[in-house]
C-alpha cells in the first residue's frame, strides 16, 4: 500500500505542475512576416516589413459607401500597395473573406457609370430646373458618375405646371457594382387621377409594397389607385428572394401627366459585368518617384490568392487579416504612360475591420 | 546407563573429527565484514547495544547454566530422538535460528550411542537451549560463537585459542574446551568446515556439522543482502534470504555546482523523491524507478534581445531570471551490497518538465521613424515549459549506500550531468558543462 501511495503522490506531483509557454508575442516572428517582392520589367523590387525601415500601414476606406480593404508597405519615399474592393453589395452575409482564390485587378474608374441633367429627363420640357445631389453633396443641374459604389441621388424638380409644383425624389442606385437590387418603376397616368405603376426587374420578388406619401397603400407587383391633383410620391418598396430589400421612388401626378419625376434607375448606364468591380483588388508601386499602376486584363484573373486568415489587431485595433499570393500583370509607368510587365509573390496585412 | 563427562567429550570430538572441510578465505572476509571488523570504521550505537548485549548474554548464559548443573536438577529422563531426520532438517533450514534442533542432534543422536538408562540431566539441557536461544535472539555473534565454542571439537587443528566455558550437561560440572585463538576464529573454522557441507546434511553421525552447516547457509544467505544484516527477529531472515524483487523509495536532497563558472556564490541546491523497483541477484542488486527532482538554483539568467517581425520591426528584450528547474528522471541503478553497506552506479536519462522564472520584457516596434514602446508586466515566480532548455539529459554518478536500520538505508551520491549544455540559449555568464552535485538520501525497502 505504501508503495501505491507513494506512485500516487508522484504522479499527482507532476500533474500539479502548472504549465505556460512563454512567448514573446502572438504576431512575432522572426522572418519578415508582411513583404512584396519580384520584378518590374525584370528589375527586382522589395519590400519587406521590418526590413531596412520598411513596415506595413493598413487601412480601411469607404469610398462612394463601398469599402477598400488596404495594406501598404512603405520604405522611405517608396511604397507599395495592395487594395481589394469589397462585393456584392446590398446582399446580406456577404463578406470579404469569402473571396475566391482568383481575383481580377479593377479597372480604372474611367467609364461613366451615371449621367443626369435636365435634358435627360423625358419631360424636360415641361421642367423649369433641376437640383441634383448625390451622397447629400449638391452637384446642381448635371452630374456624372464613374467612380463604382452605392449612390442615393436626390433629385429637386420645379416644374412650369400652372401650380409651379415642384418634387423631390431620391432613390438609392448601385453603380460599378453586381446589382443585386435592381429595379425600376414604370408608372403611368389616365389624366383622370388615376395612376398605376408596375415594377420592372430581372430578380426575383419576394414581395413589394407601395407607399404614398411615405403611406402603406397596397402590397403587389402592380399599384393602382387614385392620386390626387397636387401630386405625391409613390414609393415602393421591393423584398426580393436573396434577401434584399430596397425602396425606390417617383413623384406622380393623377390629373398632369407632364408632371412626374421619373425612376433615377433610368440614367444608370450600361456596363459588362466583366468590368465591375466586386472583389477586384488594385496593386501600385512607388518607386524612385515613379508610380507604377496595374494595367487590368479582361482574360484573366492577374491574382491569385494562396492564402486569407485573419492575422492580428493593429496598432489601431482593427483586424488584420494576412492574405497571401501571386500577382502577375501589367503595370503602367505613370511617368512615361509605357507598359512593363510584373511579377510579385505577395503577403501583405489588409485591414478589416 | 548415564554419559560419563569424558565419554560425552570424547564423542563431541569424535564427531568434529569426523570431517575436514577445506578452508576459504572468501567466508572469512564476508565474515569479517559482517563482523565490522573495520578498525576504521566508526563504532555506531548499534555496535555498543551488540557488545554490551553479547557481554549480558555471556554473562547470563553462564551464570544460569551453572545454576541448571546442579545436582538437584539431574532427576529428569533424557527424552531420546534416535535420529535426526530430513523433516528435522528441513525444519533447521527453514528456521536456522532453532538452535534446539543443534542441541537435540549432539545429544540424541543413535551414533552417539547414549544410553538411554543412564540418567542425563535434561533440565541441564533444556536450560542450555534456553540459553542459546536468548543469545540468538539478541545478537547473532553471540550466538555463532557459543555454538562454535560448545561444538568446536578439541582435539580439531582449527582450535579455539581462547578458553571458553559453560556448565557441563551433567552433574554440574563444565565442559571446558581448550582455545588457542580468539573465539571470532573460531567461529571462521568452523563455517569454513561446514560450508562444503552444507548442501547434503542428511547424515546421522553428521548431524552437529550439518546443523552448525545450516546456519552457516544462513549467514551466507543473509549477508547477500545486507538489509536483513541488523535484522534480529530471526523469522524475518528467511523471508529476506528469498527475496528477489523489492520496492523503494527515497528522498534527497544536495549541494551541487553551479550551472554558470562565473557565479562564485552560484551553488545549487536540489531536492528530490524516488521510488521504483529493485532486483536481487545475489550481492547485486538492479533497480529502475521514476524521481521527481526540483533544483533551486540562483543568477541562472537569460538577457535576451530579439528582433521580431510584425508590421514592423519589433525590438524585443526579455530578462529571464530562473529560480527553479523541475526534472523528472527515469533512475537506474547497480548496487553491489558488503556488509551494511552498498557502492554502485546510476545513469539517470532526465526530462526537464519546467522551470520557475522571473519574467520581465520591453518591446520596441517601429514604423518608419515612429516607434511605439510598451512594457509587458512582469511575471513573478512562473512555472513555465521553457523552450530556453535542452528537455532531455543524462545524469550519471557513484553511490554508496549504508543501512540504518532494516531495509533503511542512507545515501551519498555523486553525480554529474553529461550530454551537452543545460540551456539552449547562453546566459548571462559562461556555463559549466559538467556540474557536479553531491547529495545525501535515505532510501525505504519494501
Amino acid at each position: 500500500m505504501t508503495k501505491y501511495s507513494f506512485l500516487v503522490l508522484f504522479l499527482l506531483t507532476l500533474v500539479g505542475c502548472k504549465k505556460e509557454e512563454v512567448t514573446p508575442d502572438s504576431l512575432a516572428n522572426e522572418l519578415p512576416v508582411f513583404m512584396i517582392m519580384g520584378n518590374i520589367d525584370g528589375e527586382p523590387v522589395n519590400f519587406q516589413a521590418g526590413v531596412n525601415g520598411a513596415y506595413l500601414s493598413t487601412h480601411s476606406v469607404i469610398t462612394a459607401g463601398v469599402e477598400r480593404f488596404s495594406g501598404r508597405i512603405v520604405q522611405g519615399e517608396n511604397y507599395s500597395e495592395f487594395g481589394l474592393y469589397n462585393g456584392n453589395l446590398l446582399l446580406p452575409n456577404s463578406n470579404i473573406t469569402q473571396v475566391g482564390t482568383k481575383i481580377s485587378l479593377s479597372s480604372p474608374p474611367n467609364v461613366a457609370l451615371f449621367n443626369l441633367n435636365k435634358e435627360l429627363l423625358n419631360n424636360y420640357s415641361n421642367i423649369e430646373s433641376i437640383d441634383i445631389k448625390v451622397n447629400g453633396k449638391p452637384y446642381g443641374k448635371a452630374v456624372t458618375i464613374y467612380e463604382p459604389g452605392i449612390y442615393e441621388i436626390c433629385v429637386d424638380v420645379h416644374f412650369l405646371d400652372a401650380q409651379q409644383s415642384s418634387a423631390t425624389i431620391c432613390n438609392t442606385i448601385v453603380l460599378g457594382y453586381k446589382d443585386f437590387g435592381a429595379f425600376k418603376i414604370q408608372h403611368s397616368t389616365s389624366g383622370s387621377g388615376q395612376v398605376q405603376a408596375l415594377i420592372i426587374t430581372a430578380g426575383q420578388i419576394a414581395n413589394v409594397d407601395w407607399f404614398v406619401d411615405n403611406v402603406y397603400v397596397s402590397s403587389g407587383n402592380n399599384f393602382s389607385g387614385a392620386i390626387s391633383e397636387s401630386g405625391h410620391v409613390l414609393m415602393a418598396e421591393v423584398s426580393f428572394a436573396n434577401g434584399v430589400l430596397i425602396k425606390r421612388q417617383v413623384f406622380v401626378n393623377g390629373f398632369d401627366e407632364s408632371v412626374f419625376v421619373e425612376d433615377m434607375m433610368n440614367f444608370k448606364l450600361s456596363l459588362a459585368e466583366t468590368l465591375m468591380r466586386d472583389f477586384k483588388a488594385d496593386f501600385s508601386i512607388f518607386r524612385n518617384g515613379i508610380l507604377y499602376t496595374h494595367v487590368p486584363s479582361v482574360a484573366q484573373p492577374e491574382v491569385i490568392i494562396t492564402g486569407f486568415s485573419y492575422y492580428g489587431l493593429n496598432t489601431s485595433g482593427k483586424e488584420v487579416y494576412k492574405l497571401t499570393g501571386t500577382i502577375s500583370t501589367q503595370m503602367k509607368n505613370n511617368t512615361t504612360s509605357s507598359i512593363v510587365n510584373a511579377q510579385f509573390n505577395v503577403a501583405i496585412g489588409i485591414e478589416i475591420p | 546407563m548415564s554419559w560419563t563427562d569424558e565419554e560425552l567429550d570424547a564423542l563431541v570430538r569424535e564427531a568434529a573429527n569426523e570431517k575436514q572441510v577445506a578452508y576459504k578465505d572468501a567466508y572469512w572476509h564476508e565474515m569479517e565484514a559482517m563482523l565490522g571488523a573495520s578498525p576504521a570504521r566508526k563504532i555506531s550505537g548499534w555496535w555498543w547495544f551488540n557488545g554490551i548485549a553479547f557481554l549480558a548474554i555471556t554473562i547470563g548464559a553462564t551464570f544460569v547454566a551453572s545454576s541448571s548443573g546442579s545436582p538437584e536438577s539431574n532427576n529428569n529422563k533424557l527424552a531420546l530422538s534416535s535420529e535426526l531426520n530430513e523433516a528435522n532438517l528441513s525444519n533447521d533450514l527453514k528456521n536456522p535460528m532453532n538452535v534446539n534442533s543443534i542441541v537435540e542432534s549432539i545429544e540424541l543422536n543413535d551414533d552417539l550411542k547414549l544410553n538411554q538408562n543412564e540418567n542425563i540431566e535434561i533440565k541441564a539441557k533444556s536450560t542450555k537451549t534456553k540459553v542459546i536461544n536468548n543469545e540468538f535472539k539478541s545478537t547473532k555473534l553471540a550466538t555463532l560463537t557459543n555454538i562454535a565454542q560448545a561444538y568446536k571439537p578439541s582435539r580439531s587443528e582449527n582450535v579455539i585459542e581462547k578458553s571458553t566455558s559453560f556448565n557441563e550437561l551433567n552433574n554440574g560440572k563444565r565442559i571446558v574446551f581448550e582455545s588457542e585463538n580468539n573465539d571470532f576464529m573460531g567461529v571462521k573454522n568452523d563455517l569454513s568446515q561446514n560450508s562444503d557441507e552444507s548442501s547434503g546434511v542428511n547424515s546421522v553421525g553428521n548431524s552437529a556439522f550439518q546443523n552448525i552447516a545450516v546456519s552457516e547457509l544462513m549467514l551466507k544467505n543473509w549477508h547477500s543482502n545486507p538489509t536483513s544484516f541488523f535484522d534480529r527477529t530471526p523469522s524475518n531472515i528467511p523471508y529476506l534470504a528469498n527475496k528477489r524483487v523489492g520496492f523503494y523509495a527515497g528522498l534527497y536532497g544536495g549541494l551541487g555546482h553551479s550551472y554558470a563558472t562565473t557565479e562564485s556564490k552560484n551553488a545549487l541546491f536540489q531536492l528530490g523523491v524516488s521510488g521504483g523497483v529493485e532486483f536481487f541477484v545475489r550481492k547485486w542488486s538492479f533497480g529502475v524507478g521514476l524521481g521527481y527532482r526540483q533544483q533551486f538554483v540562483r543568477n541562472l539568467e537569460i538577457r535576451s534581445h530579439k528582433q521580431y517581425y510584425t508590421f514592423g520591426l519589433m525590438n524585443v528584450n526579455q530578462n529571464l531570471e530562473y529560480d527553479q528547474l523541475l526534472f523528472a528522471d527515469l533512475n537506474l541503478n547497480v548496487n553491489y551490497s558488503f556488509g551494511r553497506s552498498e557502492i554502485g552506479i546510476q545513469a539517470s536519462p532526465t526530462y526537464m518538465l519546467g522551470v520557475r522564472l522571473n519574467y520581465s520584457e520591453n518591446r520596441e516596434e517601429i514604423f518608419g521613424d515612429k516607434s511605439i514602446v510598451t512594457s509587458v508586466p512582469e511575471k513573478n515566480n512562473q512555472y513555465v515549459s521553457s523552450n530556453n532548455f535542452e528537455t532531455l539529459s543524462m545524469n550519471v554518478g557513484l553511490n554508496y549506500s549504508y543501512a540504518i536500520q532494516k531495509n533503511i538505508l542512507l545515501n551519498l551520491n555523486l553525480n554529474t550531468r553529461v550530454g551537452g549544455s543545460l540551456l539552449k540559449n547562453s546566459f548571462a555568464g559562461n556555463e559549466r558543462k559538467m556540474p557536479l552535485m553531491l547529495e545525501f538520501g535515505i532510501k525505504k525497502r519494501f
